[in-house]
C-alpha cells in the first residue's frame, strides 16, 4: 500500500503509455470532481485572501477595503502570538509523545497472540470516536473535586486538583486527552512497519549477543526509519491544527493559555465578526501548513534515504 | 402529455394543501437557549412546579398551545454558549426564527445591522400596555426612541447566603443575615466568619463572567464610568477601578475569600457548607432552592441576597432577556399575528417567570405579593431602581466582559500583577473594539 | 512474525507489563463514564463519590429517548455521511481513472494543481467558504454539510495511483471490441479497484461522522444538527450544577455504534485509516 500510493507514485503520470487518444467527451471523467474543487477549494482560498485586506462584517455582508490593517493588527495582536506559541507548544508536547508512546505500544503488541490482538483493538477504539466524545469523557476526567482523575489522586492525600482552570496544566491537560484520542494511529503505522523487517536481521544479532537495547537502537529503528519520520510529519500536520478539543475543553483559557491558531480563526470570525481580521490569521496558518506539506512531500520524494 | 399532466396534478395538491395546513396551525418558530428539558416538563402545564429558566419557558410554551390550537410554538433550542454566533449565521443566510431571545446588551449589534424589526406597532396591535414595563429594561431596549425588544426580567447580580453558618459568627440570624456596606465593614466580617467558623467567608466561581460581573458591579457602587469618552473605548485605569479589585485580592491572599474552579464545585461546596457566601446570578436561584431542599442540613436558611452594598451606593451590574422579532421572520400575517399573541401570552404570565430567579419586569407586579412573597429572596424589591448595565451603545458586551474576566483572574490567581492584568484587560478591549466598524 | 523469533530478556517483559498497564489505564475513563451515566445526575452534585455506590438507575437513558435530539442528530449524521461517502468514492473514481488513463493536454499540470490541494487544510478556508453559503443563502441544508467535503484531493489521489498499477493490457482487449471508454471504465477496471474503493470509503465515513468545525458554522438549526455539534451544543453545561450523569449517557449512547462498527470492522477499518494516512 506504501508504494501504491506513495506521492512518488502519483508524480510520475508522464510515464503511463497511451491508450489512444483522448476525446472531448472523456473530460466528464474528471470534470465533476474538478468543478468541485475550483468551487469549493480553490476558489474561497482565493476568496480568504482578498478578505484578509478587508475590513469584512460575515453577518452583515459588509466589506470594506483596508490594505494590510489586518495584518498589521495581526501581527502586534499579543492574544495572537500567545496562539501561535501556544500551538507550537501542543505540537512539542503531542508528536514527540505519539511517535515514543506509539512505537512502544507496537514493539509490545508486534505478536500473534489473542491478549496482542484485544489490546491492539483497544487502543485503536478511541480513534473512531467524535472529539466531541472524547472531550466528554475527558472533561468527566478531569472535573474538579468529582473528576476521576481527582477521584484517583484522593487516594494519595493530593486535594483541589483542576488541572482545565490552571493556566499552567490546561495544554498539558489537553494534550493527553488528544494522546489518548489518536494513539492507535501511530501505533498501527509501526505495526505494519514493523513486520516488514525481515527476521534474519535479528537472528543475526541474536549471534552477536546484542543487548535488547542495542538490537532496538542499531537495527529495529534504522529500519524503520522512514515510518519514524512520516509519522512525525503526519502528526505535525495534525496537531497545528488543533482545534475541537480546545475549544469543547478550555474555550482558549484559562489566562489564554490553550488558544491555538485555529481557535483563534474560528473565534475572531463567527463570535467576535471580525471576518476579514480572521482571514489574515487564517493565511498565517496556511502558510505553515504549505511548510509542513512541503516536508511532507520532500521526504515521501527520498525515501530510498530514510 | 403526461409530464404536463403529472405537474398541473403536482401543482393543484400543492395549491390545496398548503392554506388547509396554514388555516389548521400556524408555525411560529421560537429560537431560545436556557435549555431543553422534555424529560421533566415536556407535557407540564402547571406554572407552579418548575423551578428554574427551562422548566418556566417549556411549561409556558406547553400551556400556550394548549389554550391556542391554531399556533404551534415550536421551540428552537441553541446552547447560549453559541447562541449569538449561530443566530446570526441565520440571519445571514436568510433562515430567520420568528421570534428570539436576546440579552439587552446583545441588542446593539443587530440594530445596527439593521436587523430587527421595530415593536412600537406591534406592541399597539397586541395590546401589550408598554408603561407597564419597568423603565430601566424598557430603556434598555429603546434605540432612537424605538423599542425594538419585549424584555422578560431584570437578570443580576447576588449573593448566595448560607445564612446558617452567618449566624454561626454572630451576622444576623438564620433567615435574617446581616451584609457589610463598606469593604473594611465586609473585611471584618470576613474577618469575624473565619474565626468564629474556620470557613471562607465568600466564594467566587472561577468564571471569567462572574469576575467582570462583581467588577462591574463594584464599579457602579462607586459611580466609575467605564466609557468615559466613547462607546468603544474602555477606561480600566482611572483611580478607583484597581481598589475594589485590591480588596477581593486581599480577602483571597487572607483566606477569606475562596476561588471555586467551576460552577458544579461551588454547588456541591455551598450546600455542603463549605463558604458563607457565593456571588451568583438570580438565575441560579431556582436549582440553589431545590439543592438545599435535597441536602437538608448543611444548607440550612439558604437566603439569596442582593449584590450588597459595599464599594458605596447602593447598585448591581444587571442584564435582561428580551424577545425580539428579527427581520425576515414572522413574514406572513398569520404567522405575524401568532407571534405577536404569543409575545403578549409572555407578557401576561411574566410573574411565572419570576420562580426561576430573576425579577419579573412588570412595575404592577413589584408590589404583588405572588412576586414579594416567593420564599428565600432578601431585598429583590429594592432591586429595580439600583439595576445597572453598561451602556447599551457598546458593542459586542458578551465578547469584552470575558477579556476583563480572563485577565482578573490571572491577577488574583498570583499569575499576573495587578498592574499587568488591569493594562492587559484595557488593551484587549480596546483593541476589539477598534476593529469593530 | 519477525519479532517471535528473538527470546523474551526481562527488558521484553518490562516493556509489555507498562503497555498492559497503560492498557488499563486507557480503559478507565470509558469505565467511568458508563457507571457515571447510570447515575442520578442530582445525587451526583451533592456527593462527587456516589458513582462508586448503589443505586444505579436507568433514567439518564429512558430521559435521553424523551427529551434529546440524538435521533434527529443521528438521521442527520446518517444522511450527510452516507452521501459524502459514496460521493467522494464515486467522484474520485471517475477523475482517478481520468487522470491515469485519458491523455488530454495538459493532464499533468492539472494532477499536479490537484495534488497541491492535498496541502490547503479546511481550517484555512472556513471564514470564505462560510460567506459563499451565505451569499447563496443555503446554510442549514445538507447540500451545505455535504458539499465542501467533496472537494479534498485525497480520494482522487488514492484512486488515480491504484488505476495506474492496474496493467493496460487488461484494457486493450476490451477496446478491440470497441467498447465505449466508460464501459471499459465500469465492466473491466472499476471491479478491480474494490480494494482501494473500499479504503477510501471507510476514512471518509470516518472522516465525514466525525466532522466538527464546518457543521459547527454551517448547521445553525438544532434541527440540521450532526451528532458532534448536538452534543458539542449540550457539554457547555458540563459544569452547570445538573446533567452529568445525563450528558454521560448521551456520550455512551451517541459513542456506541461507532465502537460496534469498529470492532466488526477492524480489520478493514485499522488498513484504510492506515492507508490513509501514508498516502
Amino acid at each position: 500500500m506504501t508504494d501504491m500510493t506513495s506521492t512518488a507514485a502519483g508524480m510520475t503520470a508522464a510515464a503511463t503509455p497511451r491508450l489512444k487518444s483522448w476525446s472531448w467527451t472523456e473530460l466528464l471523467f474528471v470534470a465533476p470532481y474538478l468543478l468541485l474543487y475550483v468551487v469549493f477549494l480553490v476558489y474561497p482560498l482565493g476568496l480568504g485572501f482578498i478578505m484578509s485586506f478587508q475590513y469584512f462584517d460575515l453577518f452583515a455582508g459588509q466589506a470594506e477595503f483596508i490594505g494590510l490593517e489586518n495584518y498589521q493588527q495581526l501581527f502586534s495582536d499579543r492574544i495572537f502570538q500567545g496562539a501561535v506559541v501556544n500551538t507550537f507548544k501542543f505540537v512539542i508536547f503531542t508528536v514527540p509523545t505519539f511517535v515514543a508512546l506509539g512505537l512502544l505500544i507496537a514493539l509490545a503488541l508486534n505478536r500473534q497472540t489473542w491478549w496482542a490482538a484485544t489490546l491492539r483493538t483497544l487502543f485503536f477504539a478511541s480513534n473512531v470516536l467524535s472529539v466531541t466524545i472524547v472531550t466528554l469523557i475527558w472533561r468527566a476526567v478531569y472535573l474538579p473535586q468529582k473528576g476521576l482523575l481527582q477521584n484517583f489522586l484522593d487516594v494519595f492525600g493530593i486535594q483541589n486538583i483542576a488541572l482545565l482552570q490552571d493556566p499552567n496544566w490546561a495544554l498539558q491537560a489537553i494534550a493527553v486527552t488528544t494522546i489518548w484520542w489518536g494513539i492507535g494511529l501511530p501505533m498501527v503505522l509501526f505495526l505494519a512497519a514493523l513486520q516488514q523487517i525481515p527476521g534474519e536481521i535479528y537472528e543475526a544479532a541474536e549471534l552477536d549477543n546484542a543487548s535488547p537495547w542495542q538490537t532496538l537502537w542499531h537495527i529495529t529503528i534504522p529500519s524503520i526509519w522512514r515510518t519514524v519520520v512520516l509519522v512525525t510529519i503526519i502528526q505535525i500536520i495534525a496537531q497545528f491544527q488543533v482545534f475541537g478539543q480546545i475549544n469543547l475543553m478550555t474555550a482558549g483559557g484559562p489566562n489564554n493559555s490553550t488558544r491555538s491558531m485555529v481557535q483563534f480563526v474560528y473565534e475572531a470570525g463567527f463570535r467576535q465578526w471580525t471576518a476579514g481580521f480572521a482571514s489574515a490569521a487564517a493565511q498565517v496558518l496556511f502558510v505553515i501548513m504549505i511548510v509542513a506539506a512541503g516536508l511532507q512531500f520532500w521526504v515521501s520524494r527520498r525515501k530510498q534515504e530514510f | 402529455m403526461k409530464l404536463t399532466t403529472f405537474v398541473a396534478l403536482g401543482a393543484l395538491a400543492l395549491g390545496l394543501a398548503v392554506p388547509t395546513m396554514a388555516q389548521a396551525q400556524t408555525e411560529v418558530r421560537f429560537a431560545r437557549f436556557f435549555g431543553a428539558c422534555e424529560a421533566d416538563f415536556g407535557t407540564n402545564t402547571d406554572p407552579g412546579t418548575p423551578s428554574n429558566e427551562c422548566g418556566v419557558i417549556t411549561t409556558l410554551t406547553n400551556i400556550f398551545n394548549a389554550e391556542n390550537p391554531d399556533v404551534r410554538v415550536v421551540p428552537e433550542i441553541v446552547e447560549w454558549g453559541p447562541y449569538y454566533e449561530q443566530l446570526a449565521g441565520r440571519i445571514a443566510s436568510g433562515d430567520v426564527p420568528d421570534i428570539s431571545v436576546m440579552h439587552g446588551d446583545m441588542l446593539i449589534n443587530f440594530v445596527k445591522r439593521d436587523m430587527i424589526t421595530p415593536l412600537d406597532e406591534a406592541f399597539t396591535e397586541a395590546g401589550i400596555d408598554v408603561e407597564d414595563i419597568a423603565p430601566g429594561p424598557r430603556e434598555n431596549v429603546t434605540i432612537d426612541s424605538q423599542i425594538y425588544a419585549l424584555p422578560q426580567d431584570f437578570v443580576t447580580w447576588l449573593w448566595h447566603t448560607n445564612s446558617g453558618t452567618m449566624a454561626e459568627a454572630g451576622l444576623g440570624e438564620v433567615g435574617a443575615p446581616v451584609y457589610p456596606t463598606s469593604i473594611e465593614e465586609m473585611m471584618e466580617h470576613a474577618r469575624q466568619f473565619k474565626q468564629a467558623t474556620g470557613l471562607p467567608y465568600l466564594a467566587l466561581t472561577l468564571d471569567s463572567n462572574a469576575m467582570s460581573r462583581t467588577l462591574y458591579t463594584m464599579l457602579m457602587q462607586a459611580n466609575y464610568n467605564l466609557f468615559p469618552e466613547s462607546t468603544n473605548q474602555i477606561d480600566l485605569h482611572s483611580p478607583g477601578a484597581k481598589e475594589a479589585f485590591e480588596a477581593l485580592k486581599q480577602m483571597k491572599d487572607e483566606g477569606l475569600l475562596v476561588l471555586i474552579p467551576d460552577w458544579a464545585s461551588a454547588f456541591t461546596g455551598f450546600s455542603n457548607g463549605e463558604y458563607g457566601n457565593l456571588i451568583g446570578g438570580t438565575w441560579q436561584i431556582g436549582d440553589m432552592v431545590r439543592l438545599s431542599e435535597q441536602t437538608g442540613g448543611a444548607l440550612e436558611g439558604y437566603v439569596a441576597h442582593v449584590f450588597p452594598a459595599i464599594n458605596g451606593e447602593p447598585a448591581v451590574w444587571s442584564s435582561s432577556h428580551s424577545w425580539v422579532m428579527l427581520k425576515g421572520g414572522a413574514a406572513t400575517p398569520e404567522k405575524r399575528e401568532a407571534a405577536l399573541r404569543f409575545l403578549r401570552f409572555l407578557f401576561e404570565n411574566n410573574i411565572h417567570w419570576a420562580r426561576a430567579g430573576h425579577l419579573p419586569m412588570r412595575t404592577s407586579l413589584m408590589s404583588d405579593p405572588a412576586f414579594t412573597e416567593m420564599p428565600y429572596r432578601i431585598g429583590f424589591a429594592e432591586i429595580p431602581p439600583i439595576a445597572e448595565h453598561l451602556p447599551k451603545d457598546v458593542p459586542q458586551q458578551r465578547i469584552i466582559q470575558p477579556f476583563i474576566g480572563e485577565e482578573l483572574l490571572a491577577a488574583l490567581q498570583d499569575q499576573k500583577s495587578t498592574d499587568e492584568a488591569f493594562a492587559a484587560a484595557e488593551e484587549r478591549v480596546n483593541t476589539y473594539l477598534s476593529r469593530l466598524r | 512474525m519477525a519479532s517471535k523469533t528473538i527470546a523474551r530478556p526481562m527488558s521484553e517483559q518490562i516493556l509489555v507489563a507498562s503497555v498492559v498497564i497503560l492498557a488499563i489505564a486507557w480503559m478507565v475513563p470509558l469505565v467511568w463514564i458508563v457507571g457515571l451515566s447510570f447515575k442520578n445526575s442530582l445525587e451526583l452534585v451533592v456527593d462527587p463519590n456516589a458513582v462508586f455506590r448503589f443505586p444505579y438507575t436507568l433514567e439518564n437513558y429512558a430521559d435521553l429517548m424523551v427529551t434529546s435530539n440524538l435521533g434527529v442528530w443521528l438521521r442527520n449524521t446518517l444522511i450527510v455521511t452516507v452521501t459524502q461517502t459514496v460521493l467522494v468514492v464515486a467522484i474520485s473514481c471517475l477523475a482517478g481513472y481520468g487522470f491515469a488513463r485519458i491523455d488530454f493536454p495538459g493532464r499533468n499540470l492539472v494532477f499536479i494543481l490537484v495534488l497541491m490541494g492535498l496541502a490547503i487544510p479546511q481550517h484555512a478556508v472556513i471564514v470564505p467558504l462560510h460567506k459563499m453559503f451565505n451569499d447563496w443563502q443555503m446554510h442549514n441544508t445538507f447540500q451545505a454539510l455535504i458539499l465542501p467535503g467533496l472537494a479534498g484531493p485525497f480520494g482522487v489521489f488514492l484512486m488515480t495511483a491504484y488505476f495506474r498499477a492496474i496493467p493496460l493490457e487488461i484494457e486493450e482487449a476490451a477496446k478491440l471490441d470497441n467498447a465505449s471508454r466508460f464501459r471499459i471504465f465500469w465492466e473491466i477496471t472499476l471491479p478491480l479497484a474494490v480494494p482501494a474503493m473500499a479504503t477510501l470509503a471507510i476514512f471518509t465515513f470516518l472522516h465525514s461522522w466525525n466532522d466538527y468545525l464546518w457543521p459547527l458554522i454551517s448547521a445553525t438549526r438544532p434541527e440540521m444538527y450532526t451528532l458532534t455539534v448536538g452534543l458539542a451544543a449540550t457539554q457547555t453545561n458540563i459544569d452547570q450544577s445538573e446533567g452529568l450523569g445525563y450528558l454521560m449517557a448521551q456520550a455512551v449512547f451517541a459513542g456506541l455504534p461507532m465502537l460496534i462498527l469498529y470492532i466488526f470492522f477492524q480489520k478493514y477499518v485499522v488498513r484504510a485509516v492506515a492507508g490513509a494516512a501514508i498516502r
